[in-house]
């Protein structure tokens, strides 16, 4: 493994009453997330569920309330439980090592340096000597797709569409020759065209290089076309793990089920045949998740042990696992009894 | 399910018009936005239509139009400069472009009625959800009559506790129940056609798959037809029957849902289609279409997707392509459909 956090646990605190106790944003809960040298784990919920937080942690932007991130197999300094001076992974070897793309293109961009100047920062950061930076941000950017690479070197941010920023910030990430590159909805703000574009770069650079991704995404279609692993969360826990086929051929937890089904297809002729399950409701709050399975008030086949107990892990034969006290008793396609 | 629906509100303006007539038919439309830097041909001669109780789609990439093609029909600009230049919008018959702006008021809000993608954004923080729902039937009748219509059309759009929503702000309501709340607003009149500009984008799939069916039943027991505008195939291919297909500012194609997105004919739409990826299998990735969409104050001569097609012809860059019929109800706009326009 590359790349792991265990047990990670982030807690906000959120207000402030007037005994002075404050109410915790339990963002994340706990979650255990690996990924493997040069493949795709997708990461997928929906808002509020903890994805963007267990990315944050794992690329050390946060810093997680327990549990401890390990790169290539040795504890990260900062993180809980790691050993700071000795046999944790060197600082320096893990911020290069795990880089990171946001949603927002432009947000992520000094909207003052120049493309050249962008690159040429974090080139410098690698230790890369000044006469070399040039012509390795010029190659950066005919790596991803940018050319002539003369005229966009010398472009500001507000210069550039959406997709050439997300190119920008791709080339940014492979800079430091990163092993793991984690995507927050890398390509959730871009026309289809573009999306297609943004993700055949990332493909393609992810052969050539070897380099893993955590694709961060609410898009389970995208998901579908990208990912080797899928992990969902809910409400700050991974409820379901598997391989892509398995995960969306024989989903286990309700929650999955119900994720998939509401999620449209553009086949008119098999979309009208699908029955839907519709979740009643909202995500309940992370200050204060309900007792037993966090999915419990929303689930269409919760029954009266789900709000008392924290469900136990169930694992396949073939790896997949689903946190569910009655995993695989909701089928795809079925029709769910209670519907809101 | 509610049955109560909208009864207090005036009943939907579907019966008004004749059968058989479109509920609102759009002819040869021009807006154009002029700006510092030149005239944005947004909605650049297109021509629509939407069936009593129908639903349509009106699919695009961002700066194809198709917001700009809804405003128009509000007559209501987010941006100075808009003016739509000619052509025509018939409701029931009336062409809404020649009402006086006192008559178009009317209309908003009454007959016609808009949803947008951020539901946060067209509440006022300062006043209650149910004040805001009951003002446009306020205007109609007595505050009285139009809280309890309020009240109703928040239970219609499946509001737990109408009552008790109807005094809450619109920052004590979640994303989904925000969009609940808007829905309550547009329809508690009783819109013979509702217009909604991504009403789900910035909504989570859960929420999303409740507000699409809060939709399609509000067109099943009120009659209101849908003008639903999105860039998601998959929500058209689920809750519409007729999707026109914009680029540049021009319909490129359009049709009933299961010819348009089963057997596309413009060039545009299949490239859509053959990058449209899906939960039903692992597709690889295809990027299809290099570029973007073109700027509109700068547009390619000929038809505007050439630089982009990857079947283009030394034609396609000289005359912009007429609509050609290509099955039954189906228009493409592109040279390759044929030799008879439309």
């Amino acid at each position: 493994m590359i790349l792991e956090g265990i047990g990670l646990s982030k807690r906000f605190p959120w207000g402030r009453s007037l005994t002075g106790v404050r109410a915790w944003v339990r963002a994340l809960e706990g979650a255990t997330l690996q990924v493997a040298e040069g493949e795709t784990l997708a990461l997928v919920g929906e808002s509020g569920s903890g994805k963007t937080t267990a990315g944050r942690i794992l690329a050390g932007i946060e810093v997680p309330t327990a549990g401890q991130v390990l790169f290539r197999g040795r504890h990260v300094a900062g993180s809980m439980g790691a050993a700071p001076r000795t046999g944790g992974a060197s600082r320096r070897d893990y911020r290069l090592g795990v880089q990171m793309v946001f949603q927002e293109s432009q947000a992520s961009l000094n909207p003052r340096k120049t493309v050249g100047q962008t690159l040429d920062v974090a080139l410098a950061a690698r230790g890369m000597a000044p006469a070399r930076r040039r012509e390795a941000a010029a190659r950066l950017l005919a790596e991803v797709g940018m050319e002539p690479v003369g005229t966009f070197l010398a472009r500001f941010p507000h210069q550039l569409s959406g997709g050439q920023r997300q190119r920008v910030n791709v080339a940014r990430a492979l800079s430091t020759e990163p092993a793991v590159i984690i995507a927050d909805e890398p390509v959730s703000a871009l026309d289809l065209s573009v999306r297609a574009q943004i993700l055949v770069l990332m493909e393609r650079l992810q052969k050539q290089h070897r380099v893993a991704y955590l694709f961060i995404s609410h898009d389970l279609a995208v998901v579908r076309s990208v990912a080797q692993r899928v992990a969902v969360m809910y409400l700050g826990r991974i409820v379901e793990e598997g391989r892509t086929e398995q995960v969306f051929a024989t989903p286990l937890h309700p929650y999955t089920v119900a994720l998939l089904s509401a999620t449209p297809i553009p086949d008119p002729r098999r979309a009208r045949l699908r029955s839907r399950i519709i979740l009643p409701g909202d995500v309940p709050s992370p200050v204060s998740p309900p007792p037993g399975c966090p999915f419990h008030p929303r689930c269409p086949v919760a029954a009266e042990i789900c709000g008392r107990e924290f469900p136990p892990l169930l694992e396949t034969g073939e790896g997949q696992k689903a946190l569910c006290h009655f995993a695989g008793t909701l089928a795809p396609g079925a029709s769910a009894p209670g519907r809101g | 399910m509610r049955s109560d629906g909208l009864s207090g509100a005036k009943v939907s303006g579907a019966q008004a018009a004749p059968t058989g007539e479109p509920l609102l038919e759009i002819r040869d439309l021009y807006t154009h936005i002029v700006t510092p830097r030149g005239v944005v041909r947004a909605v650049d001669g297109i021509s629509l239509e939407v069936a009593q109780g129908g639903a349509v789609g009106l699919v695009g990439e961002s700066g194809s139009g198709k917001s700009m093609t809804a405003f128009s029909i509000l007559r209501l600009f987010p941006t100075a400069g808009a003016r739509t230049i000619s052509g025509s919008v018939r409701l029931s018959g009336r062409d809404l472009l020649r009402l006086s702006e006192e008559e178009m008021r009317r209309v908003r809000g009454g007959e016609v009625a808009m949803i947008f993608q951020d539901p946060a954004t067209y509440l006022n923080p300062v006043l209650t959800v149910g004040r805001q729902v009951a003002e446009a039937y306020a205007m109609r009748s007595g505050w009285g009559e139009a809280r309890r219509s309020a009240v109703r059309a928040l239970a219609t759009v499946g509001l737990p506790d109408p009552e008790a929503v109807y005094g809450r702000f619109p920052h004590e309501l979640s994303g989904g129940m925000r969009q609940r709340a808007v829905i309550a607003m547009a329809t508690v009149c009783g819109p013979s056609l509702l217009i909604a500009d991504e009403p789900t984008t910035a909504l989570d799939v859960t929420i999303q798959a409740q507000i699409l069916e809060l939709l399609a039943r509000l067109r099943k027991e009120l009659g209101t037809a849908l003008l639903l505008i999105t860039h998601d195939l998959g929500i058209v291919a689920e809750t519409c029957e007729v999707v026109y297909v914009m680029y540049a500012g021009k319909i490129v194609e359009s049709g009933p849902v299961g010819s348009v997105l089963v057997s596309p004919a413009h060039p545009y739409t299949q490239g859509l289609m053959a990058g449209a990826l899906t939960i039903e299998e692992a597709r690889p990735v295809v990027a299809v279409m290099e570029g973007t969409v073109p700027d509109l104050a700068n547009l390619p001569s000929g038809c505007r997707f050439h630089p982009r097609c990857p079947k283009v012809m030394d034609r396609c860059a000289l005359q912009p392509p007429p609509e050609f019929a290509v099955a039954e109800g189906q228009m493409a706009a592109c040279w390759l459909c044929g030799e008879s326009p439309a």
